[in-house]
């Protein structure tokens, strides 16, 4: 790509002069070391340098360098995020590791807000309420390691604690710094009011905000995050129900999310269950052997918490009649008793929970994608269909965001990375499958740059249009990533 | 591709890695548990990751570089040796892995394939290598001085050996006078031989294997001419090379190989020892690497499923410590925040202290700080190596925490 160049010796020294020289590197084994696949893509490149800068001001000044000698940018908070916090596209240019940015700012407990550099991870931000505001939680986000960033999971429009009652990860933002390629410093929210707090959401004129909160540093580089704080009550509890059929779940389910009670709701097959167990050979796969260990075919979980005893038997007593009410029409359900371990391993958090599904082959991906939450069953039907097809086991993933207003839907794939046919088959399941759920009108979720991003676009060429104008105005000189939106 | 066998012995383990860096905390499923100061919560337990905050100096980063190695994309080098080095491959990777990745025998497997392309290892690492060579030891002393601690020889068939190690012969002599000691005063008969030599630990831990063949030939040579039947250690570091690593390359040991903690606790179960002495003191307990994490690791092997019998393992084996200096009468026990599987290291192992002596002193010195927290008076542990690297950060932070080896207190309290 001649548009971009490689650091050079002489750039590297600049930059060494920015960060410091303990902060830059092109060492071979430490590129090597930031590459990623799996998770969400298997998409990633090596990048020709590591920068690690610990400021804001250095953040402009590397984008200064970086601007002057066209090399490519691509910003990392501290996490990986399966690979698509790394550079995607050759050259690699400098990836920015944030992770040094890891200062929590400030905490608002009355406006309940926090501010956070981008390296702050959720074990940390976990560790600081417990010990200074331990009746309120910061939203981490759930199933993830404690490296997962905040900010990584707000600007990718994430999954937390609580998605089910306060939507995604993206709605809790109220406002961001942003550092653009060109140096200019850009505030959203009521932090664009100089010398106002991050208190409000909507800034002094139309929000600029949403353009930086899904195009996952390609627009400009977040430095700091301004996200509300929630509510932490200590008395949780976790309900389970069981069904037959993905339809009945997602019809029992939807009673339920009516009400408006769940923080979370998460929901699945029985495959979630042994492919986190162990290596495939190891764990059966029998579906009479997992019906008899009481795993239904399909089973929803609804995480509730309140004040006190009192306030859960009223959220469980609420759950336990939408089912009865559910039953009255037609639907075949059962509670699901679940273990203590199995309630306090989903009920603690930052959980790693979704972590081990390496096990089953090897490596997998979390192909996901949002639908209205009555279309999650016919998705699950479809994606149950071509996953049996392409040889893998079907594991699915469904959880309700806003009260069952969306459902994020996730095939799990399981696949074994050492076999170069078995990747292609993962990529002509993703195409076909892609084609499908587009056709179905259902959005992808974190879209992966050489299927997703060009078959959505297709179908929204003025928007794509649009975008690539305002990434111009944005990044004149175009040396922002393209990132997984492609964004040339 | 030439110097990737060792490495695609793990290759399958090595795809598994998806970056989620759960490797570097020391998540104890109890992110709510709350601590003193600033250790509450969930906190980053990686040595060297949290002192040079490249990923290439965490766990996940180095499994990484091995699956690069593989791919054909980088090659062995000075840098890359340099990189895997700057590790005491403490375990706590490995151990906090949900998938299951053997991080700590990759990191060792990468640390073989330098060597073995011809790496040069550091001038520190040279030394100690040519010592080992020269006089069986490290520490550069005379081999015939391995044994000038010992008040009188003792030597008989078909027993029990002390394997003394090279710590406790020529720098920590209170410990192994400690262990024989309360060998004695339990009226258990015992041999200190002359002739062990270092268990290869220091040389394995940098990827000399061929050295650590050497080393255990000589040393199995030795304890079968005596007809050992059980080998006893103070180190923890010899334990586990003993444990873990002489059987890989010869077979199964024709004899037991216990810790003296292990050994010590029995005794105490079957009411054999019993301390009597008060010893009035608020302690803490650091679990050594190769004696926690290390050993469980081992049992479990590679084993998927968590069973019962790994899960009770675990619980009895770190406890054993524990009751042992619970028995002493007077000995209060406080734990610190990171303890058991999601104990800090204390920086000395992997050829670390040698040749990288500030992440060493700075590794130490945190622990002692988290020991602090706790109000103890003294930080106890059962491994040469840990307390001379803990007694050493202690002096440098002129702590008032005294720094001592669980046989020494045990002794003085029968």
């Amino acid at each position: 790509m001649d548009r971009y160049a490689r650091p050079s010796a002489h750039v590297l020294e600049q930059l060494k002069t920015i960060v410091g020289t303990e902060y830059v590197t092109n060492s071979k084994p430490i590129l090597a070391s930031y590459v990623s696949k799996g998770i969400m893509g298997l998409e990633c490149t090596v990048a020709d340098a590591v920068v690690r800068p610990r400021t804001v001001e250095e953040v402009r000044e590397v984008l200064r360098v970086a601007r002057k000698h066209k090399i490519p940018v691509t910003p990392s908070s501290g996490g990986l995020s399966g690979g698509f916090a790394c550079p995607l596209t050759e050259p690699g240019g400098i990836l920015l590791d944030l992770s040094r940015m890891d200062r929590i700012l400030e905490v608002d407990a009355d406006c309940r807000y926090m501010v956070v550099e981008p390296g702050v991870t959720s074990g940390a931000a976990w560790s600081y309420f417990r010990s200074n505001c331990p009746d309120l939680a910061p939203p981490v986000p759930d199933g993830a390691p404690p490296a997962a960033t905040l900010l990584g999971d707000a600007i990718e429009r994430g999954f937390n604690l609580a998605t089910n009652k306060y939507g995604p990860q993206a709605d809790l933002v109220l406002g961001m710094e942003v550092v653009l390629s060109t140096g200019q410093v850009v505030r959203t929210g009521s932090l664009a009011l100089q010398g106002a707090k991050p208190f409000y959401k909507w800034g002094i004129g139309p929000d600029l905000g949403g353009l930086f909160l899904g195009a996952q540093g390609t627009m400009g580089i977040v430095t700091k995050l301004a996200i509300k704080v929630l509510r932490h009550p200590k008395h949780k509890d976790l309900i389970a129900y069981g069904f037959g059929t993905v339809e009945d779940m997602v019809r029992a389910t939807f009673v339920v999310l009516k009400r408006e009670i769940c923080v979370l709701v998460q929901c699945g097959n029985w495959w979630l269950v042994p492919t986190r167990m162990a290596p495939e050979g190891e764990v059966s796969l029998e579906r009479d052997f997992w019906r008899k260990t009481g795993v239904p075919e399909w089973f929803s979980n609804f995480e509730i918490w309140g004040e006190d005893e009192e306030d859960l038997d009223r959220q469980r007593r609420i759950i336990r009649t939408a089912m009865e009410q559910a039953k009255t029409e037609g639907i075949k359900s059962e509670e699901w008793k679940l273990h203590p371990r199995q309630k306090a391993s989903r009920l603690t958090k930052p959980n790693d929970i979704a972590i081990p599904y390496a096990l089953f082959r090897g490596s997998f991906l979390f192909i996901t994608w949002y639908t209205p939450w009555t279309d999650a069953g016919r998705f699950c039907r479809i994606a149950e269909e071509k996953m049996i097809r392409y040889g893998f086991p079907p594991v699915l993933w469904v959880a309700s965001i806003d009260n069952g207003r969306q459902a994020i839907c996730m095939p799990i794939v399981c696949f074994d990375p050492t076999k170069p046919d078995e990747l292609e088959n993962v990529r002509d399941f993703n195409a076909e499958t892609t084609d499908i759920f587009l056709s179905e009108g259902w959005l992808n979720y974190r879209p992966d740059p050489t299927t997703h991003s060009p078959k959505t676009f297709a179908k929204a060429k003025e928007y794509f249009d649009l975008l690539k104008k305002i990434k111009s105005v944005l990044d004149p000189d175009g040396i922002m990533h393209p990132g997984r939106l492609n964004l040339p | 591709m030439m110097f990737v066998e060792r490495i695609n012995e793990y290759k399958n383990y090595i795809y598994r890695c998806i970056h989620c860096k759960a490797c570097r905390f020391s998540y104890s499923g109890e992110p709510d548990r709350t601590g003193y100061g600033s250790y509450t919560g969930i906190l980053t337990n990686c040595t060297a990751g949290n002192t040079y905050g490249w990923e290439s100096h965490y766990g996940s980063g180095k499994v990484w570089i091995a699956r690069a190695l593989i791919e054909g994309t980088l090659q062995p080098s000075a840098e890359m040796a340099d990189i895997l080095l700057r590790c005491p491959t403490c375990g706590n990777c490995q151990t906090q892995c949900e998938n299951n990745i053997p991080i700590t025998e990759i990191i060792e497997a990468l640390r073989a394939t330098c060597v073995d392309a011809g790496i040069l290892a550091q001038e520190k690492h040279r030394t100690f290598l040519g010592s080992i060579k020269a006089n069986n030891n490290p520490y550069q002393e005379k081999h015939e001085k391995r044994t000038s601690w010992l008040q009188y020889p003792r030597e008989q068939r078909q027993g029990l050996v002390y394997f003394v190690g090279c710590t406790a012969a020529y720098r920590q002599n209170e410990v192994a006078l400690a262990t024989t000691r309360l060998l004695e005063k339990l009226g258990l008969s015992h041999s200190v031989l002359s002739d062990e030599v270092c268990c290869g630990s220091p040389a394995l831990r940098i990827g000399h294997i061929s050295t650590v063949k050497q080393l255990m030939k000589e040393n199995l040579r030795v304890l079968r001419n005596v007809e050992a039947k059980q080998v006893l250690f103070s180190c923890a570091g010899c334990y586990r090379t003993f444990k873990v690593d002489y059987p890989k390359y010869a077979g199964n040991l024709p004899f037991n190989v216990v810790h003296a903690v292990e050994f010590f606790s029995d005794l105490l179960d079957r009411k054999a020892l019993m301390p009597s002495k008060r010893v009035d003191q608020r302690v803490t307990w650091h679990d050594p690497c190769h004696l926690g994490r290390h050993i469980t690791s081992h049992f479990k092997g590679r084993a998927s499923i968590e069973t019962s019998e790994i899960r009770q393992f675990r619980q009895d084996w770190y406890e054993k410590p524990r009751r042992l200096l619970t028995s002493i009468p007077g000995v209060e026990l406080v734990e610190m925040y990171r303890n058991r599987e999601d104990a800090w290291c204390c920086g000395a192992g992997g050829g670390v202290r040698s040749a990288f002596p500030d992440l060493a002193s700075r590794t130490a010195q945190e622990r002692i700080r988290e020991a602090e927290g706790t109000g103890a008076e003294s930080l106890v542990t059962a491994c040469p190596f840990c307390l001379t690297n803990l007694s050493d950060a202690a002096r440098e932070l002129s702590s008032r925490m005294a720094v001592l080896d669980l046989f020494q207190l045990l002794e003085r309290s029968i």
